[in-house]
């Protein structure tokens, strides 16, 4: 979490407007504008007509996430931790897990309406299994000589779990937090092209089918800040929960 | 007291079985302390799984004052040969530990502040085990089984990872502690020195799979400045002929 780290991002942004400024000069087409007319666009209708679809999106995607992560994870860590309820769930979860579930969005539009529930859900429904499974592996993971130490001391089931199995897990875990949160913009992208008049999903696509390029890079710009900002705050969430990390 | 007898360890693998100890015999009395010495593989660390109840699934008979082996009714100090701290718990924590699980944390943090002191860690506190040195991790994991005050204490190579000075001190220090509370203590060594210096007994394991050598009665121990006298070296001489499988069995 060092300055020198997040000069590292200033430094990465800079270089990719300045790929796309050369692609955008040599291509020469209106579906690429250079960064600079599309960064002068962005300041100009950013108050005025993108604040408001970027807090849609950014409610969406931190619900779907943080619920995900607060049903995923206790189910993942009970299965890796309790051996019979992991033969138990396993099976249902392998099952569950390669259903292309972005194909039943419609089937999820019906049942939770057209409101802000079932965009939330269709997020879970995708980033829940890789966090189950992620968190599972995690606990399976331990070295069992780290029981060792609390083996010979007694300690109970509890003792077990609060002194190892949620501390030794919680890095992988937030990596699978991570891993999510990409696939969430995907999925958070997709179901805002249907049935809302709200969120950077569906600004994006109504930009792009009224020809304005300029509102639509604006548009992928703030998508990707909320995917940066998001990033940052799991980074934040790593720097207090495992402390001894750094 | 602990009393071994006739045990015997197979470790399950793939195809079969692989012993580890076997006939095992061995009894040490209230306040004793037995140095295990032995070539690397013979079972040592296995004998003190055992005896911590890491290891459940064996043959033979293990008492301690009476009872069969059970962590969570006993106070079993152990060091582990990796130290068995958790990377992600304080040196001070790492050190209560003992503390927290048998007596939620309470204890007399007088004698904690005391054995933190004599073990070099007072300044650490607050650090990660990764943030410290393998000799300094290796105090932690001694200072943590001295704070539980076990009833029975196993250490496996404790001092293996200090310097011969510093190796000396703690050494002393361990004594020091010792001869406070006489705590029945099994010591693995792999340093022959250390053997007859801080076994009353000592016992010598054959290679894989481990069985009793020897048991000898250490007369040298506790004589001071033991370490420059000539008896240290005939004993060692004669252990170092048992070990080689030279001398009388
Ligand atoms: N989990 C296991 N499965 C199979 N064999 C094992 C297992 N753990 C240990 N062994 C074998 O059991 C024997 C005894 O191991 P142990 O760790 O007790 O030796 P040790 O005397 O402590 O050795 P060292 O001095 O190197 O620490 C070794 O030969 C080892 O290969
Ligand atoms: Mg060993």
């Amino acid at each position: 979490m060092s300055l020198k780290r997040y000069l590292t991002y200033f430094y990465a942004a800079a270089v990719v407007v300045a790929f796309w400024y050369i692609i955008s000069f040599i291509i020469h087409l209106p579906i690429i504008p250079s960064p600079i007319s599309v960064f002068i666009n962005l300041y100009g209708i950013f108050m005025s007509k993108i604040l408001v679809h970027a807090g849609f999106s950014l409610y969406r995607i931190f619900m779907g996430l943080m619920l995900s992560a607060l049903i995923g994870v206790p189910i993942g860590l009970a299965m890796g931790y309790t051996p019979h309820l992991d033969s138990i769930l396993s099976p249902v979860v392998y099952l569950l897990y390669p259903i292309p579930k972005i194909a039943l969005l419609p089937v999820v539009m019906l049942i939770f309406g057209l409101g802000e529930s079932s965009k939330i859900i269709m997020i879970m429904l995708i980033v829940i299994f890789q966090i189950i499974v992620s968190s599972r592996d995690a606990v399976k993971g331990i070295q069992k000589e780290t029981y060792f130490s609390l083996k010979s001391l007694g300690a109970g089931r509890m003792d077990i779990f609060r002194e190892i199995v949620l501390p030794a897990s919680m890095p992988e875990i937030l990596t699978s937090i991570r891993v999510g949160l990409g696939t969430a913009v995907s999925v958070l992208f997709f179901t805002e092209t249907f049935g809302t008049k709200y969120g950077m999903g569906y600004f994006i696509m109504d930009s792009w089918m009224r020809v304005n390029y300029l509102d639509m890079y604006s548009g992928i710009i703030i998508l990707s800040v909320i995917g940066l900002c998001l990033f940052l705050i799991i980074d934040l969430l790593e720097f207090l929960l495992c402390p001894w990390k750094h | 007291m602990i009393e071994i007898e006739d045990l015997t360890v197979r470790y399950r693998h793939k195809d079969g079985f692989f012993t580890a100890l076997e006939d095992i015999n061995l009894t040490i009395d209230d306040g004793d302390i037995c140095a295990v010495i032995g070539p690397s593989g013979c079972g040592k660390s296995t004998l003190l799984y055992v005896l911590s109840g890491i290891i459940k699934d064996y043959e033979g008979k293990v008492l301690i004052d009476g009872r069969d082996v059970d962590p969570a009714g006993q106070r079993i100090g152990l060091i582990l040969q990796d130290y068995g701290l958790l990377p992600w718990r304080t040196v001070y924590d790492n050190a209560l530990l003992g503390l927290k699980i048998k007596d939620g944390g309470k204890g007399d943090i007088k004698y904690v502040r005391y054995i933190m002191e004599q073990l070099g860690l007072d300044g650490l506190a607050g650090r990660y085990p990764g943030q410290i040195s393998g000799g300094q991790r290796q105090r932690v994991a001694i200072a943590r089984s001295f704070i539980l005050r076990p009833d029975i204490l196993l250490m496996d190579e404790p001092f293996s990872a200090l310097d011969a000075i510093t190796r000396e001190e703690t050494q002393d220090i361990f004594l020091k502690i010792w001869d406070r509370y006489k705590v029945s203590t099994i010591i693995v060594t792999h340093s022959i020195e250390e053997a007859i210096y801080l076994g009353r007994r000592i016992v010598i394991l054959s290679p894989s799979p481990g069985r009793i050598v020897k048991v000898m009665d250490n007369p040298l121990f506790g004589m001071d400045d033991l370490r420059l006298k000539n008896e240290f070296y005939m004993m060692e001489m004669e252990i170092r002929k048992i070990i080689k499988g030279e001398g009388p069995k």
